[in-house]
């Protein structure tokens, strides 16, 4: 970059231009304006000392976008009813001239762009108007009345009418920006990027050794009980609420104006007082502001604490409490997407609505970049998507997005240092991230894993399962008469021949069929006795049939084939006692009686899936239930 | 991770007890065990008095 050194031609103090195109600087000894014509100066007078402020760039501040280096030569500050802004001149290595917007620590680059077709004039732009530039659909979100506080160095033109003027600000959903600025006619357009402190590698800043307590321009007294009130966020800060009394004054007016008198009794403490730094994110903060508000649903009334945070070199925070639930939050520089109605889409995320209410701020304290008020109100609409909630705030033509991110209280009292330990949480909050969030899922694929695996195996058992019969016998059973005397027990017991059962430990199946039986039953009590040992397994097989018509209709119940299962029968001779009862006295039933080893069965793999099951249903259970828990606490104003 | 790793260390151990119960045959319930039956049973079987009894009675129809 070639510099053009020279001399200030109201004091000859040294001045050198940075950038070859410069019109103007502003003498860096006498504050002269020195407006430049080819080699030629001319001081037109001398320039109001730039307002206080915290930003940390300054002239000379180097930094990087897109690949390309640049350093900050000149300075347009700007204020408007609510605070100011800085727009500071760039100027690349190639020779390309820019702008680095700082609005309340947030940061943009932009340069002048050309626009498609003529821009609307001020009269006929509005909130929400969509326009497209370069590819891009942008959407005006504010337009601001503004005018120039004061200049420093280079800049590509003369600034020297303070008359307010309009800009507009318009956003895209990818993170662009685009300002119409009306000071000129045609209006100018400006095009660029939002962009992170970190992604600017900004060098050679301005330094807050002490802190911003320290460095505050400003203490002055509450004008209405004369507490002592420290500045912190400087020109930033549109309203400071004393921390004393709950007056809200105006830092900006000499005298110090009362915008409104402290609201009843300010009883809500905050937890955090104000003026504790703390680290969140790795980053540092310091508490500047505090409110309490209020929605009310059904009557109820719930209230949450919000802290605002500053750091100066990446702006605002802001930190809510409710009931032990804590959310660090961020203004959004990118438009969510999405219907905003039943979901918002932003950053890939799906976010679904989640509540609506009418938010009142009844209790303030400390410093806000906003005009706030004990009693202001706004509607809020909460969209989540655990552990992220997106907030809009207002509506139609005048809306903020925010991002909240839930955070641990243990992380909150860590970070800043508290005494003692935070409050407990109580119930499921919005964006409370489920602990058992993807565990069914996870549960269902090692069950679906797991049966996979059981069920190959058990298709094998039941495909190589030796089913060899080892036992069959036919019989023939009449039921005695019944006569004065009952029979003698086990009088048609019988016993039958022995027979071999080969093999390892494994179940034997005695199977029982009286196909003749017809409107009777018959029983047998079966003895499984080895003849070695000696040793017997009792149990028994009931056979019933039943059949009929009844209303026209044949009905028929019971079956005329029976087995029985008996376990853990190891290889060795047998035989089977027999003890079989009727039903019909005088009516013979045939039946057969047949024995088989190695007989796979289904009630074992199916309580073994059974089994399975379990885990993956309680785990759905829990997350079934703490999402219930969390959308019973949703609430829905519009839906009333 | 712990929680799915024991419930996968779960799932194994669930599978491997069903398979050896299926495989010797083993029952939750049964018959009933006795030991000791007399070597007369062959030739006096109402001498043997099983634990498994069944009574006459009406087991249906409508």
């Amino acid at each position: 970059m070639s510099r053009f050194a020279t001399r200030c031609p109201n004091c000859g103090a040294p001045i050198v231009f940075a950038w070859s195109q410069s019109v103007q600087t502003v003498c860096p000894h006498c504050r002269s304006l020195v407006v430049r014509h080819d080699v030629d100066l001319r001081a037109l007078g001398l320039v109001a000392a730039a307002p206080p402020d915290i930003s940390p760039i300054q002239l000379g501040t180097h930094g990087r976008f897109e690949g390309r280096a640049f350093e900050v030569v000149g300075r347009i500050a700007y204020e408007y009813e609510d605070g100011g802004w800085n727009e500071w001149h760039i100027v690349f290595d190639d020779g390309e001239s820019g702008w680095l917007s700082d609005a309340q620590a947030e940061y943009a680059i932009s340069r002048a762009a050309q626009p498609p077709k003529a821009l609307p004039s001020r009269s006929e732009l509005e909130v929400g108007r969509r326009f497209r530039f370069e590819g891009r659909e942008y959407v005006t979100t504010t337009v601001t009345w503004a005018n120039y506080a004061a200049v420093e160095g280079e800049l590509p033109f003369i600034t020297w009418d303070r008359t307010r003027t309009a800009f507009a600000d318009l956003k895209t959903t990818s993170g662009h920006f685009a300002t119409i600025d009306y000071s000129e006619d045609p209006p100018l357009l400006f095009l660029g990027r939002f962009a992170e402190v970190e992604e600017l590698a900004l060098t050679n800043l301005r330094e807050f050794p002490g802190g911003l307590a320290e460095s505050a321009v400003r203490g002055f007294n509450c004008s209405a009980c004369g507490a002592a009130i420290a500045l912190r966020a400087a020109q930033l800060t549109a309203n400071v609420a004393c921390p004393a009394c709950g007056t809200i004054v105006s830092p900006h007016d000499p005298d110090l104006r009362v915008l409104q008198e402290a609201a009843a009794r300010q009883a809500h403490a905050p937890k955090i007082p104000l003026g504790t730094r703390g680290t969140l994110d790795g980053q540092p903060w310091e508490v500047i502001g505090f409110q309490y508000r209020t929605i009310t649903v059904e009557d109820e009334v719930y209230g949450w604490d919000e802290y605002l945070l500053l750091n100066p070199y990446h702006g605002f925070r802001y930190l809510s409490e409710y009931q032990g639930h804590w959310n660090v939050i961020r203004s959004l520089k990118q438009l969510p997407v999405g219907d905003l109605t039943t979901t918002a889409l932003y950053d890939g995320r799906r976010f679904r609505r989640f509540q609506a209410a009418t938010a009142t701020t009844r209790v303030v304290y400390g410093e806000f970049p906003w005009q706030v008020r004990a009693g202001d109100t706004v509607k809020t609409t909460d969209f989540i998507s655990p552990p992220l909630m997106l907030s809009r705030e207002g509506e139609g033509t005048d809306e903020t997005w925010s991002l909240g991110a839930y955070t641990p209280g243990q992380t909150i009292w860590t970070g800043f240092s508290l005494p003692g330990t935070p409050p407990r949480a109580i119930g499921v909050f919005a964006n409370q991230p489920s602990p058992y969030a993807g565990r069914p899922r996870v549960f269902w694929t090692i069950f679906a894993l797991l049966a996979f695996v059981w069920l190959a195996l058990v298709g094998g058992r039941f495909l190589l399962a030796g089913r060899r019969i080892v036992f069959e016998g036919r019989y023939a059973f009449t039921p005695a008469a019944t006569t004065v005397a009952p029979p003698a027990e086990d009088a048609a017991a019988f016993v039958t021949p022995e027979f071999e059962v080969p093999g390892d430990l494994a179940n034997l199946e005695v199977r029982a069929e009286a196909p003749g039986l017809d409107n009777d039953w018959l029983s047998l009590a079966i003895a499984l006795v080895n003849v070695e040992t000696g040793s017997a397994l009792d149990s028994g097989i009931e056979l019933s049939y039943y059949a009929g018509v009844e209303d026209g209709e044949r009905w028929t119940e019971g079956s005329r084939t029976a087995s029985l299962m008996l376990p853990e029968v190891p290889r060795g001779k047998y035989l089977l006692r027999i003890d079989p009862a009727g039903g019909v006295a005088g009516r013979r039933i045939d039946y057969s009686v047949r024995v088989r080893r190695d007989v796979p069965r289904l009630f074992y793999p199916l309580l073994a899936l059974g089994l399975l099951a379990i885990p993956p249903l309680l785990a759905s259970r829990h997350a079934l239930g703490f999402e219930s828990r969390r959308w019973e606490e949703s609430s829905d104003e519009d839906d009333e | 991770m712990v929680r799915s790793l024991l419930y996968l260390v779960f799932g194994f151990a669930v599978l491997g007890s069903m398979a050896a119960i299926e495989q010797r045959g083993w029952a939750l319930w049964g018959p009933t065990r006795v030991e000791g039956v007399p070597r007369t049973l062959r030739d006096n079987p109402g001498a043997y008095r099983p634990h498994y009894r069944s009574s006459p009675r009406y087991f249906g129809g409508k």
